[in-house]
């Protein structure tokens, strides 16, 4: 952790992990959602699970980043309302987007109840970026 | 007109000084610029990935249904990165970071503009599992890698020209 607190690039590359990290989940999960929601109509949304391998990969690296990061100064950030709103709002994407993909796979295209759960996760999602911008104003290592 | 006083026609605008002066201003622009940051980028995978040969299942001409999701992500960031330089202009024109992040965005439009004008025409009448050619191989790699140069540039300017100053 002193690595990632205390060497001159430790911290820039590890936040620039995350950012690459959200880049390939939200982006992914927001393409899926937008599919969902009736882009690119003519794509089965079977066919566009296949890049969730991507969206995994994104994951582990922002778990690892994120942790990184939370160590640093998780005494703080445990205290950080805007924090807390993030992982909340995250834990909460990732169970939407569970329920939708187990919608997805049983209901036909265009249900509603589908299209309910993928703009609730779009909303969540831009609710996480939201949050995890104002820790930075709030709660800044070092 | 040299760069010095454009940057400090820039600072003076009232662009910029609502962005230093209204205290939600800048991170509400920030948030603009993370969530484009993801429409680009998530629609760049879906499209270059599967023409990388990624995602077989997938159409490869319906892919293209998701370059406006790009277009609206780049366009939220090419604004939102504008109201950054103009609330500091003196923090990014001095920098190499934020040089080569210019140099790599335009590399990243041009690329952008050659798919739409060469490449996008003869993916549409491809049949639908059908493979991309090298050419558009190479155009979806560049694309791939230089719009990930863009954020790792971004990412890290404040802190290389922190300590370049």
């Amino acid at each position: 952790m002193r690595w990632v607190a205390e060497s001159d690039f430790g911290y820039p590359i590890v936040l620039t992990s995350h950012a690459i990290g959200m880049a390939l989940v939200v982006g992914i999960l927001l393409m899926f959602d937008l599919r969902v929601l009736g882009v690119g109509a003519s794509i089965p949304i079977t066919a566009i699970r296949a890049y969730f391998r991507i969206a995994w990969a994104g994951l582990v690296v922002n778990v690892c980043s994120g942790v990184l990061l939370f160590l640093i100064n998780y005494t703080a950030f445990l205290h950080n309302a805007a924090f807390l709103t993030k992982i909340s709002l995250l834990a909460a994407a990732g169970i939407v987007s569970w329920l939708l993909v187990r919608r997805v796979s049983q209901a036909a295209d265009g249900d509603r109840r589908a299209k309910l759960l993928a703009g609730l996760c779009i909303f969540l999602l831009v609710g996480a970026i939201v949050a995890g911008r104002i820790i930075g104003y709030t709660s800044v290592p070092e | 007109m040299n760069l010095s006083s454009i940057a400090a026609w820039m600072g003076q605008s009232w662009l910029g000084q609502a962005a230093r002066e209204v205290f939600w201003v800048f991170p509400v622009t920030e948030m603009f610029h993370f969530l484009g940051l993801c429409l680009l980028m998530g629609a760049m995978l879906v499209v270059d990935l599967r023409l990388l040969g990624f995602a077989r299942q997938v159409s490869i001409k319906q892919t293209l249904k998701f370059i406006p999701a790009a277009g609206i992500g780049l366009a939220m960031n090419v604004l939102s990165g504008m109201v950054f330089l103009c609330a500091y202009p003196e923090n990014y024109w001095p920098s190499t970071a934020f040089r080569f992040k210019l140099l790599a965005i335009a590399i990243g439009g041009l690329n952008a503009l050659w798919f739409k004008q060469f490449e996008g025409p003869r993916i549409e009448v491809l049949a639908d599992d059908a493979d991309a050619d090298l050419r558009a191989k190479i155009v979806a790699a560049l694309s791939l890698f230089v719009w990930l140069v863009v954020i790792v540039l971004g990412r890290l300017l404040p802190y290389v020209s922190k300590s370049s100053s």
